[in-house]
């Protein structure tokens, strides 16, 4: 399994979300990221964060929270 | 418009209000109950039908809003809540536009109340939801169309960003989808007054029927169960709806932002609108601003001067009062007006156009620093400005702790009206080097940004902040003349009703203040120095002992400054007797002022006037600030803000005089 968190993701990949913190879990939901959904990484923005591609939106995340989430190589 | 998306389809009854028999209890026993004690405060009056748009943030809900109320609209914190609610009137029905939220599991203080307000009280809930959705995001949009569905509630799905959504090859089926929810849908496009009839229409079948049969909801035990429930249902709903899902290409917008959100254009890019909209707030605003001025101390007040002459009232407190005290004060409120109206088109444009979710983004990192989101940016950088328009800027915040914050924070930025008594006290202590202690209180204010910031964040807010950013980038679209000239005016309104009472009202308590004698005389017709104001000045003084300016004149500028601090200057002038400088020479009354400093400090008059300047920096900005305050987050923590900035400016204006004495 090609699994790997968001901050080590490639870009212009799709990807599926595997895992997300816990915490943040309800908050990224309601943006169409729940484990399970397809998404790509479309750049990295100032700061460090990185701008994904989900369900024909765009979502900024924050570098806080790369880390803490969890994607695998879309089969 | 797709050619697939049917607006008219809407008018079609969904099927869900086939079983509205059942469970009588939970009916309304007439389709329009007159109990919206709350609800129907303002806009149709007690007894209207009442309509509430719910959506996510940028789904256009706003836009819709505007599109069906017109000019008719209010603007004003919830009762007992700092969240803001439009209410406004549609076809003589009360239309709310409550906060914009992606569930009814609250997440923040506004979507608590968009939830309280539709779920709490089954007697008191709206009329009607109508549920905005955006086409272009529908699955996310969905989400709490499927939770309003659980309740016993008449429902209209109205699906916006059709455009967008075409462009990006998305064709819906609005009888599938109407079908699959379970309440009519309705496709439009309030931004060209599109579908608006078909959803008159729809609104106006809805409200003659009972609320449908709830959709069943009893699956599950635990909250993200039945959330996992809900997404399916969502799926489900788009699948039977859409003709086409259309495809994820590379936008227009997705190619602004590789510069907009770039790691290094990013931040370029939004020095450049920073600095636009600062000159616009400072460099445009100003002539218009010293029309009204010279207007009002000019032509109006000779006027009213000669009128009062005619009527033989010259020298009376009659004059005085309308002259020194109500003219005055609307002229300094109206010198606000065009300043206030160009920040508020400002703040539309960035917001309707998409661009401030992208600053939102380039910021984050910075602000994160005093745990405030990139967006609290905005009304800072104003502040340097005007403190007044900053403090309703903090709008842009979604979070009702972040804007308290961001209000309690920008009087620390400072304003241009401190620019001009810092000019003149440091090129009368500092000659050569005015300039670098001109600089100096810009660096000192940006630095008292951040201590206090954390101070607050360390004490007050320790929960807030932690959240890391996750934004949605909606796609960038041409803002519309109708909804800025609209959300404007409903703002400038705003501020106008809450800033006008405090402003007229504290100008005029100085002028009666300055005009009481303390130990005899007429009333009018004392010095400064003999009136109650003057007593009051000099009975405060010796406050500033450990700071090294306790001189009465310098403390009745001060209290003056807490007026406006344009004041400042002309209240050392006329304390002294002296004429108002012009330009930069500070000339006699600098040496008034020197003298005055070098005896009340000891012999330390640079420490002095630094401290002076520390205190002049971080004390309350001026009261147009505090009636924006007051408008924004409430008497209460106005009074708070006040405190702080006292306590503040006084420690830290002693902190400098004590320490700067041992040098200098």
């Amino acid at each position: 399994m090609n699994a790997f968190t968001l901050a080590d993701a490639p870009l212009a990949t799709p990807l599926t979300l595997a895992e997300v913190p816990e915490a943040h879990a309800r908050h990224l939901s309601r943006l169409g990221l729940r484990p399970g959904a397809a998404f790509s990484v479309l750049r990295r923005s100032t700061g460090g964060g990185r701008i994904v591609s989900v369900a024909g939106s765009r979502v900024a995340l924050g570098r806080a929270l790369l880390r803490g989430v969890r994607v695998e190589a879309a089969q | 418009m797709s050619s697939e998306v049917r607006p008219d389809a809407a008018v079609d009854a969904g099927p869900g209000r086939d079983g509205a028999e059942d469970k009588p209890s939970a009916r309304r026993s007439a389709p329009v109950p007159s109990c919206h004690s709350a609800a129907a405060n303002t806009g149709a009056g007690a007894g209207a039908p009442v309509v509430a748009l719910i959506g996510t943030p940028n789904s256009g809900k706003s836009t819709l809003f505007n599109a069906l109320t017109g000019a008719r609209i209010t603007v004003g914190n919830w009762p007992g809540t700092t969240v803001e609610v439009s209410r406004g009137v549609w076809s003589s029905r009360t239309l709310l536009d409550l906060p914009g939220a992606y569930s009814l599991d609250p997440l923040s203080p506004d979507e608590e109340l968009t939830r309280d307000l539709l779920l709490s009280d089954p007697d008191d809930r709206p009329d009607l939801v109508i549920v905005v959705s955006d086409a272009a995001n529908l699955a996310r949009s969905l989400y709490l169309a499927s939770q309003v569905r659980e309740h016993r509630q008449r429902v209209i799905v109205a699906l916006t960003m059709i455009d967008v959504a075409h462009r990006r090859g998305i064709e819906l089926d609005t009888y599938a989808l109407s079908a699959a929810i379970g309440c009519p849908v309705v496709a439009l496009d309030p931004r060209r007054r599109e579908g608006l009839a078909a959803l008159e229409t729809a609104v106006a079948t809805s409200l003659g029927e009972d609320a449908p049969r709830p959709r069943s909801h009893d699956c599950c035990a635990d909250d993200l169960a039945r959330a996992d429930e809900r997404f399916t249902w969502v799926a489900a709903a788009v699948e039977a709806g859409s003709l086409n899902p259309g495809d994820d290409r590379v936008s227009f917008s997705d190619r602004i932002d590789k510069v907009a959100t770039a790691p290094v254009l990013g931040p370029l890019l939004f020095l450049g609108v920073m600095w636009l909209v600062f000159q616009v707030t400072t460099t445009v605003a100003a002539p218009i601003q010293d029309f009204f001025d010279t207007l009002f101390s000019g032509p109006v007040t000779d006027g009213a001067l000669a009128g009062f002459a005619a009527l033989g009232l010259t020298g009376s407190w009659i004059e005085g009062l309308v002259v020194s005290g109500l003219i005055a004060g609307v002229g300094m409120l109206l010198t606000f007006v065009p300043l206030m109206a160009l920040m508020f088109i400002l703040l539309a444009l960035l917001e309707d156009s998409g661009y401030l979710a992208r600053a939102a983004v380039v910021t984050d990192r910075l602000m994160r620093v005093i745990g405030l989101p990139g967006k609290a940016f905005l009304p800072l950088v104003v502040g340097f400005g005007c403190n007044v328009p900053a403090i309703s800027a903090t709008r842009i915040l979604g979070d009702g702790r972040q804007r308290l914050l961001t209000a309690l924070l920008v009087p620390f930025t400072s304003c241009t009206a401190r620019l001009t008594v810092f000019v003149l006290v440091s090129t009368v202590f500092f000659g050569p080097w005015a300039g670098t202690v001109v600089f100096a209180m810009y660096v000192a204010s940006i630095l008292l940004i951040v201590g206090t910031g954390v101070l607050l964040r360390r004490t007050l807010w320790r929960a807030m902040g932690s959240e890391p950013l996750v934004i949605d980038l909606p796609p960038y679209q041409l803002p519309t003349l109708r909804l800025t000239a609209a959300v404007t005016w409903t703002r400038l309104q705003g501020f106008l009703r809450t800033a006008s009472g405090i402003i007229v009202a504290t100008v005029c308590a100085v002028w009666l203040l300055q005009s009481i004698p303390a130990h005899g005389g007429g009333f009018g017709e004392v010095e400064v120095e003999d009136s109650v104001y003057g007593v009051a000045a000099q009975a405060i003084t010796p406050v500033f002992q450990p700071a090294g300016f306790a001189q009465w004149q310098t403390t009745s500028a001060l209290v003056v400054g807490f007026v406006a601090k344009e004041a400042v200057i002309s209240s050392w002038a006329q304390t002294y007797a002296l004429d108002e400088p012009e330009g930069d020479d500070p000339g006699s009354l600098g040496e008034r002022i020197m003298a005055d400093f070098t005896q009340s400090s000891g012999g330390h008059p640079i420490p002095a006037a630094l401290a002076f300047m520390v205190f002049l920096l971080a004390y309350t900005p001026c009261v147009a600030t505090l009636a924006a305050q007051v408008r924004e987050i409430g008497w209460r923590w106005t009074g708070f803000g006040i405190a702080l900035q006292l306590a503040i400016a006084w420690g830290l204006a002693v902190v400098v005089f004590q320490v700067g004495s041992l040098w200098w």
